[in-house]
């Protein structure tokens, strides 16, 4: 789960480097990535966390006194040699009585705050290194953009939050150089175009214009296109329209449709069902598809998802469109939209509310999901199912969808 | 079971009311509370964790600014967290030198590397 304050982001980077030791193992690249944001952070912030957690700590130690005794001294003393796991072990076989601790933890703990003895470490300087990651030179920025774009999972996840922390001085030159880079996959580059668009830096139009004329695979030219257009102010129609001229050349009844569609009032279904006409080429709906899934605009994956969950043809064409480039189109435009599921709930909770157009997208997700039936969409829903946060019915319909699901597994 | 991460944000909330001498305000502590009488060892795994950390962090201070920390812990316990936060600075080094703290951190994330794979 990302972190959700400054102070989290901050505690969770600390608790990385020493996670190995601490709790569980972790990924070089998440090392990295918790090192640099601990240069990244103010001595104020810095400082805060610090004095929380040794708070925090010592409340700990007031209250397992109180609770074990004795038994205390002996987990101290453990944990003082590195021995967390037998500090564990230890505490799962000491017999506690929870009526009493839940005394405790009800009573006024003024008395026992001034009563104990905080027994702080004396710890001496730190031996020599090893070979460990966090011992090795600094490493380039673009090769931790090149690592984090590759990497999987939650590794991912925490790299890709912390990219888009980085400055654009920093980020630039590493994210123009992922994009450039032919040996990557299409979805690391698409994601490092996604990046460039939240920098909003003119510094990388030259880069995104060359690709959007030039780049061999068609999502990277849709999506270099629309990234370009962002970044310049361009209005996403515009730049639809600019690829349209293009296409006019040689495809004059998909560009006369496409700007009948893009009139006074812009409709999105209406242009996506003039893509989906079989006499529309496949080339020319794959970009503008491409396009449209990766524009971000909730108006347009509103009406992608409309034409997947409603419409039999519109899906059997969409199925073809998704084979697109041989490479894994389909799992990453599905990953894309149960991404964007989790990405929506988010939004949501931290509005405190649920607009109705979110509502409406996520419900549409939801449907998605169903459809796509992959273990990233499952977990996309169960997300939304666990966070209480949610409004119930919106709950409600992630429950529905995950026995949908189960159903489906258990006569496929 | 307990909820984990209920349980944390409990204690999380519960934290600040302990450490303010003669408050009687213990509506935080109640959701802890009640997890104990249910499941008394997920609340003490929490509080190991935070003792843990709590022993880690405290490698990162200077041997020389130990007593810093009883400090740290005697002005929070009096409720003065102005004072502990500028305790918490100094023995942390963290305005004078950013970069030996950094350099710290490594080496005990190191030290335990060697300590817990030894």
């Amino acid at each position: 789960m990302p972190p959700n304050s400054p102070d989290e982001a901050l505690r969770l980077a600390l608790r990385t480097l020493f996670a190995r030791a601490y709790a569980t193992d972790t990924s070089p690249i998440q090392r990295q990535v918790a090192y640099k944001r601990l240069q990244m952070a103010s001595d104020d912030t810095l400082g805060d966390v610090l004095l929380q957690d040794l708070i925090r700590g010592s409340f700990a130690e007031l209250l397992l006194r109180a609770a074990l005794g004795d038994t205390l001294d002996a987990l101290i003393i453990h944990i003082r040699a590195g021995e967390t796991a037998k500090a564990r072990a230890l505490l799962e076989q000491t017999p506690v009585d929870g009526a009493a601790l839940a005394d405790l933890l009800s009573q006024d703990l003024t008395s026992l705050v001034s009563n104990a003895r905080i027994d702080l470490a004396k710890r001496g300087a730190a031996p020599g290194a090893t070979a460990d990651l966090l011992n090795a030179p600094e490493r380039r920025t673009a090769d931790l953009v090149r690592d984090i774009l590759t990497a999987e999972g939650e590794t991912r996840a925490a790299g890709m939050s912390y990219l888009r922390q980085l400055s654009s001085h920093d980020a630039i030159p590493a994210l123009l150089e992922a994009l450039n880079d032919e040996t990557l996959s299409i979805p690391a580059r698409l994601d490092a175009i996604g990046l460039l668009v939240g920098l909003n830096d003119r510094s990388a139009l030259p880069t995104l214009q060359a690709l959007a004329r030039n780049a061999d695979a068609t999502p990277l030219r849709g999506a270099a296109l629309l990234a370009a257009a962002d970044i310049n102010g361009t209005p996403l129609e515009d730049a639809l329209h600019g690829a349209v001229r293009k296409w006019a050349s040689h495809n004059r009844p998909l560009a006369r449709a496409v700007v009948s569609t893009f009139g006074d009032e812009p409709d999105p279904d209406t242009f996506l069902h003039a893509l989906m006409q079989p006499t529309t080429p496949e080339a020319d709906s794959r970009l503008a598809a491409a396009a449209l899934v990766m524009s971000g605009s909730t108006d347009y994956a509103l009406a992608v998802l409309r034409f997947l969950n409603h419409d039999d043809h519109a899906r059997d064409r969409w199925g073809d469109l998704l084979r697109w480039e041989a490479a894994t189109p389909e799992a990453h435009i599905t990953d894309f939209f149960a991404d964007r599921l989790r990405d929506e709930a988010q939004q949501a909770r931290l509005a405190g509310h649920l607009d109705d157009s979110r509502r409406q997208l996520m419900n549409q997700l939801m449907l998605a999901m169903v459809r796509f039936n992959n273990e990233r969409g499952k977990q996309a829903l169960s997300s939304i199912q666990n966070n209480p946060s949610l409004p119930d019915d919106l709950r409600r319909a992630a429950t529905k969808a995950i026995d949908r699901l189960n159903a489906r597994k258990d006569n496929p | 079971m307990s909820d984990p991460n209920q349980l944390r944000q409990d204690l999380i909330h519960s934290q600040p009311d302990v450490y303010r001498t003669g408050s009687n305000d213990i509506s935080s502590r109640v959701p802890l509370a009640e997890a104990a009488r249910q499941d008394p060892h997920a609340v003490l795994r929490l509080l190991l964790d935070d003792l843990i950390w709590r022993v880690y962090l405290e490698s990162l201070v200077y041997q020389e600014d130990t007593p810093a920390l009883d400090q740290i812990t005697g002005a929070a316990l009096k409720g003065d967290f102005d004072l502990a936060n500028e305790r918490t600075r100094l023995a942390f080094h963290l305005e004078q030198d950013r970069e030996h703290l950094l350099a710290r951190v490594k080496s005990a994330a190191n030290r335990h590397l060697l300590d817990n794979e030894g």
